[in-house]
């Protein structure tokens, strides 16, 4: 929806909600989610991406700076990254998963 | 350091989709007369569409979002079991439904303007107040 929409020039700050937790075993990394989410008692798998851009927005960061942090540390041969991280945003903030920090 | 090679950000849950209606915590009753009147207003349609056995039930309309530190925020809202099955309601601004607001700036209590859309295209023009539907997950509401 267009209110949800997240834009490359979007100087706010995002962050993780911190009632979901990321927790590594091995090569697996699953968020789970306390307190009283829309996930109810689920566990979230998620993979290296994810959890990478996770760990990111563990402080408060703007759009502009993750893009630019995620390019030095990524070869994006598809050319999807930045696509992909603005979806991964998107969608995060629609389930409360991140949230935008008030200006 | 070697960079990595980037792949699509990908989450799987458990229990697949979040059930957002067990985390809607508020509701919102078409004020039917009054959206009745504003169908009327906009297209001389004096029957309207808007009935009190259906979006003016106040479990019609189930406002979504997440809990965070014991308040609901709230992401969007959904018109359930409708003819046309759920239909996903798009806030406005005021009575003109020509601004686009933003869920998240909605209060419990607050007058929301929204439109909803069947599948045969028809668009409706709702009003009604937000009020909570499940107190007891509220620690301020």
């Amino acid at each position: 929806m267009a209110e949800n929409e997240i834009k490359l020039s979007d100087s706010r700050h995002y962050r993780t909600n911190p009632d979901f937790i990321l927790r590594k075993i091995s090569d697996e990394a699953v968020l789970v989610p306390t307190g009283d989410t829309v996930f109810g008692n689920s566990m979230i798998s998620v993979n290296e991406t994810f959890t990478y851009l996770w760990e990111l927005f563990s402080e408060p960061v703007t759009i502009p700076e993750a893009l630019a942090k995620a390019k030095e540390d990524y070869e994006d041969p598809s050319g999807e990254m930045e696509a992909q991280i603005l979806q991964f945003i998107a969608e995060c903030v629609h389930y409360g998963m991140i949230f935008k920090e008030e200006e | 350091m070697e960079k990595m090679t980037w792949t699509r950000p990908v989450a799987a849950v458990e229990q697949f989709m979040p059930n957002e209606y067990i985390s809607a915590c508020w509701g919102v009753a078409c004020n039917t007369t009054a959206a009745n009147e504003i169908e009327e207003a906009l297209h001389n349609d004096p029957y309207g569409g808007h009935r009190a056995s259906e979006c003016g039930r106040l479990d019609q309309q189930a406002v979504t979002g997440y809990i965070a530190n014991g308040e609901f925020h709230a992401t969007g809202m959904v018109e359930i079991d409708t003819y046309w099955g759920d239909l996903d309601c798009t806030l406005y601004t005021d009575s003109t439904y020509t601004q686009v607001g933003n869920w998240n700036d909605v209060q419990n209590g607050e007058t929301i303007y929204w439109k909803t859309e069947g599948l045969g295209g028809n668009v409706y023009h709702h009003v009604g107040v937000v009020q909570a539907t499940n107190a007891n997950k509220l620690k301020h509401s």
